[in-house]
C-alpha cells in the first residue's frame, strides 16, 4: 500500500498526466459543443428558404405529378425485364411532407448514447497514452535504477505502477464523462431538445459509462505495461499507431481475414463500451453470367465478448511485461 | 529475534563476492563484463574500487544493488546473500550509481519525497537531507534546471534519506568542477569518519588515494589487488635510492659488487629494492666513494595500479559458445589468463602483468 500511494502521488504530480486531464476535459467541451451545434433550432431565414423550395416542389408535382409517375413506371417495366424484382417506387413520388425539407434537430434521448459511446472509446486511449508516459518515463529517464535502489522487490514495483496508473485515470475519465454527459445534457435542454429518457435508457447510458471506466483502469494498465516493454514512450505509442494501421485499418478490411475481424481491437473495444458491435463480411462467387455475384453479411460482436478480448489482451501484456520487468538489467 | 542490523555485526565484511560473472551479448558477441570476481570490502571506512574504464566496476555494483542479474557466483551484503536478501539489507544501502538518475520534471524535494515515502521516512527527512547537502534553497527547483555538482549533491542527499551503513559510490566526481570534487571528497572522508562503509568506484587516482583506506583493483573484471592502500603500494613495489654521486659508474660496479641491484640513469645512481637506505652509504663510503644527496622514491598508488592494469584493455569478446561458467559457480578463463596468487594476510595481490603503459584520466 505504501508504494502504492507514492506511485499515485508521482501520477498526480506528473505534468503530461496533468496536461492528458485537462485534454480529456478539452476534448469533453468539443463533444458539447457539438452537441449544442445539432440541436440548435433552424434558424429563420433557412426556414423560409425552405419554404419556398416546398411550395416550388408542390407546385410542379400538381402540375406535371402524372407525367413523372408514367415516365417512371416505364422506365421500371423496362427494367422489370432483365430483373423482374426491381422497384422504383414511382408510386412514392412527390415532394413529400413539409417536416422533411427544414432537417431535424436531435433531441438528447436520440443521441446521447451514441455521443458518450464515441467519447467512451476516445478515453480509453487517452488512458492508454497516460498509461504509457507514466511508466516509459520513468525507464527512458533511467530514474526506474534510484527506485530499486529503494524497494528492490521488482514484482511489487510493477504491480504498484499499474495499480496506481489504473486508480489515477478513473477521476481523469469520470470527470471528463461528466463533462461530456452533463454538458450534452445541458446543450440539449438550452435547446428544448431533452426528448423523452426513460429509466431504462438512463440505465443504459450508467451502464456505458461504467464499463467505460472500467476499461479506461483496464487500458491505463496496459499502457503502463507497454512502456515498461519498450522504455520509450514514442516507441510504445508507435507500437500502438502500427498496430490500428497495419492490423485494423489494412488487415481489418481485407476479406481475405474476414474471420478474424471478430478479433480487432476497435472492433471489441466498441462492443465493450456500446454494448454490442457490428462489422461485414462480403462474400463473392463467380455467377452464370461470368460475373460475380457478392453478398454482404452484417456479424454482431456482443459486450462480452469484446470484454474477454479486451480482458485477455490486457493480462497477456500486462503479464509478459511483468515477467520482462523482473528479469531485465536495468542500466 | 534478531534485527537484520545486528545480524550484520556477524561478519566483518560489509560487501563479499566470490566468483562473480556477467557476461553482454551483443550483435558481436558476447562480451565478459565481470570475471570471477572476489571482492571484500571491510566494514567501516572508505574502500576504493579502482579500474580502468569498462573494467566492470559499475557491472559490479549494479549486481550487488539488484540492477544486474550476475552469470553466476555469490555476494553478499552485510552477511547477507543479495539480491535474495536485498528487500533485508537495502535500507543500509545508499548508491549512486553512474550519473544521478531522478525525475527531470519534478523538484528535487518532490522527488526525494516520492523516494522517502517508499521507505516510509518521515517528512521531515526530506528537509533535514536537503539541508546537509546544502539544497535547501533550491529544493523547489525543478531537478532538469540542477547543474551536475546539485544533481550530484541530490543524489547523496536521497542515500541520506535512510541513514545507511554503506554507500556506494560509483564515479561520484565525473563531471565535476574541482570545488565540487573536494565537496564530494570530504563527504565521503566525513561518512568514513563516522563508521559508515563508504565504497567508491573510480577510475580517477588521486581521487581515491586521498580518501581510500582501502582498495581493490580490477581489470577486465578480475580481482588484480586487494588491501590498504600501504600494503599494496609497499608490496607491490619496493623502495628505490636515488644517489648523486661525482662517479656514478664506479658507484654503481661497487654496488653491485655488494649484491644490490644498482643502474646509471640521467647521471643518476638508481638503486632498486633498497630495505635501508643506510646500506647504501656505508657500501660506498667503505670504498672512498661519497655521496652528495640521497633519495628514496616509494612507489604510489597511480604507479602501482598503472602497474597492475597494463594490458587490461576492456572487455574482450568471448564467441557465443566461449568458456561459461562452471558449475561451482567459479568463472571460466580465457587461455593465457593469469590464475589468481595465493592471498597474503590482507594483502591480496591477486596478478600482475608487464610494464607500464597507457594511462587514467
Amino acid at each position: 500500500m505504501r508504494l502504492l500511494r507514492v506511485e499515485l502521488l508521482r501520477f498526480r504530480s506528473r505534468a503530461l498526466i496533468r496536461w492528458g486531464a485537462a485534454g480529456a476535459v478539452l476534448i469533453g467541451l468539443l463533444f458539447v459543443f457539438g452537441a449544442y451545434q445539432s440541436s440548435a433550432p433552424v434558424p429563420q431565414a433557412e426556414i423560409d428558404a425552405a419554404r419556398a423550395d416546398y411550395d416550388e416542389a408542390v407546385a410542379d408535382w400538381e402540375e406535371n405529378g402524372a407525367e413523372y409517375t408514367a415516365e417512371c413506371e416505364e422506365e421500371e417495366a423496362a427494367e422489370k425485364e432483365n430483373d423482374p424484382t426491381v422497384d422504383f417506387g414511382c408510386e412514392d413520388g412527390g415532394p413529400g411532407e413539409w417536416s422533411d425539407w427544414i432537417g431535424g434537430t436531435s433531441s438528447f434521448s436520440d443521441v446521447g448514447l451514441e455521443l458518450v459511446d464515441v467519447a467512451g472509446v476516445v478515453y480509453l486511449m487517452v488512458a492508454l497514452v497516460l498509461g504509457v508516459t507514466f511508466s516509459a518515463a520513468e525507464m527512458s529517464t533511467g530514474a526506474i535504477s534510484s527506485w530499486l535502489t529503494f524497494e528492490p522487490r521488482r514484482r511489487r514495483v510493477y504491480w504498484s505502477k499499474l495499480a496506481a496508473a489504473a486508480i489515477g485515470v478513473l477521476p481523469i475519465v469520470a470527470v471528463a464523462l461528466g463533462v461530456v454527459v452533463g454538458g450534452a445534457w445541458l446543450a440539449f435542454t438550452l435547446n428544448d431538445a431533452q426528448g423523452s429518457m426513460t429509466t431504462g435508457a438512463w440505465a443504459g447510458l450508467a451502464w456505458v459509462l461504467a464499463r467505460t471506466l472500467l476499461g479506461a483502469a483496464a487500458f491505463a494498465a496496459l499502457g503502463v505495461a507497454l512502456g515498461v516493454l519498450t522504455r520509450s514512450t514514442a516507441g510504445a505509442l508507435g507500437l500502438v499507431f502500427a498496430w490500428l494501421v497495419v492490423v485494423e485499418m489494412i488487415f481489418g478490411t481485407m476479406e481475405f481475414f474476414g474471420g478474424l475481424k471478430r478479433f480487432l481491437l476497435a472492433v471489441n473495444t466498441q462492443a465493450w463500451v456500446s454494448g454490442r458491435a457490428t462489422y461485414y463480411t462480403e462474400t463473392c462467387v463467380a455467377s452464370d453470367d461470368r460475373g460475380i455475384d457478392c453478398t454482404y453479411a452484417e456479424h454482431v460482436v456482443p459486450m462480452t465478448q469484446g470484454g474477454l478480448v479486451l480482458a485477455v489482451l490486457v493480462v497477456v501484456v500486462c503479464v509478459t511485461a511483468a515477467v520482462t520487468f523482473r528479469r531485465r538489467d536495468i542500466a | 529475534m534478531a534485527t537484520v542490523r545486528e545480524l550484520s555485526d556477524e561478519t566483518d565484511s560489509a560487501i563479499s563476492t566470490r566468483g562473480l560473472r556477467k557476461t553482454f551479448r551483443s550483435v558481436r558477441g558476447r562480451s565478459v563484463g565481470v570475471d570471477g570476481l572476489d571482492l571484500d570490502v571491510p566494514v567501516g571506512g572508505v574502500h576504493g574500487f579502482l579500474g580502468p574504464n569498462g573494467s566492470g566496476k559499475t557491472t559490479t555494483i549494479r549486481m550487488l544493488l539488484g540492477l544486474a542479474r550476475p552469470d553466476s557466483g555469490t555476494m553478499r551484503i552485510f552477511g547477507h546473500e543479495v539480491p535474495g536478501a536485498l528487500p533485508l539489507v537495502v535500507g543500509r544501502v545508499g548508491a549512486i550509481v553512474e550519473q544521478p538518475k531522478f525525475f527531470p520534471s519534478f523538484t528535487g524535494r518532490r522527488n526525494l519525497e516520492l523516494l522517502a515515502g517508499a521507505i516510509g521516512a518521515e517528512d521531515r527527512m526530506v528537509g533535514t537531507v536537503l539541508a546537509e547537502v546544502g539544497l535547501s534553497e533550491r529544493s523547489r527547483d525543478r531537478y532538469r534546471g540542477y547543474s551536475l555538482g546539485m544533481k550530484q549533491r541530490l543524489a547523496i542527499a536521497a542515500t541520506l534519506l535512510k541513514d545507511p551503513d554503506l554507500l556506494i559510490f560509483d564515479e561520484p566526481t565525473n563531471g565535476l568542477d574541482p570545488a565540487g570534487i573536494r565537496e564530494i571528497r570530504e563527504t565521503m572522508r566525513g561518512l568514513g569518519e563516522r563508521g559508515k562503509t563508504v565504497l567508491v568506484s573510480s577510475h580517477i587516482l588521486a581521487e581515491v588515494a586521498q580518501v581510500a583506506d582501502t582498495v581493490s583493483i580490477i581489470g577486465r573484471g578480475r580481482l588484480l589487488a586487494q588491501g590498504s592502500v600501504d600494503e599494496i603500494v609497499g608490496r607491490q613495489s619496493g623502495s628505490v635510492v636515488r644517489v648523486g654521486i661525482e662517479a656514478p659508474d664506479r658507484a654503481v660496479e661497487v654496488l653491485r659488487a655488494a649484491g644490490l641491484t644498482a643502474r646509471v640513469d640521467a647521471g643518476v645512481v638508481l638503486v632498486d629494492g633498497v630495505e635501508d637506505a643506510s646500506e647504501v652509504t656505508r657500501v660506498l663510503a667503505g670504498s672512498g666513494l661519497f655521496v652528495r644527496d640521497l633519495t628514496t622514491l616509494r612507489a604510489d598508488l597511480e604507479s602501482v595500479f598503472l602497474e597492475l592494469t597494463a594490458g587490461e584493455r576492456p572487455g574482450g569478446f568471448v564467441p557465443d559458445d566461449g568458456p561459461g561458467s562452471g558449475a561451482d559457480g567459479s568463472a571460466a578463463r580465457g587461455p593465457g589468463a593469469a590464475e589468481p596468487a595465493p592471498l597474503t594476510g590482507s594483502l591480496k595481490a591477486v596478478s600482475k602483468h608487464g610494464r607500464h603503459q597507457g594511462g587514467v584520466s
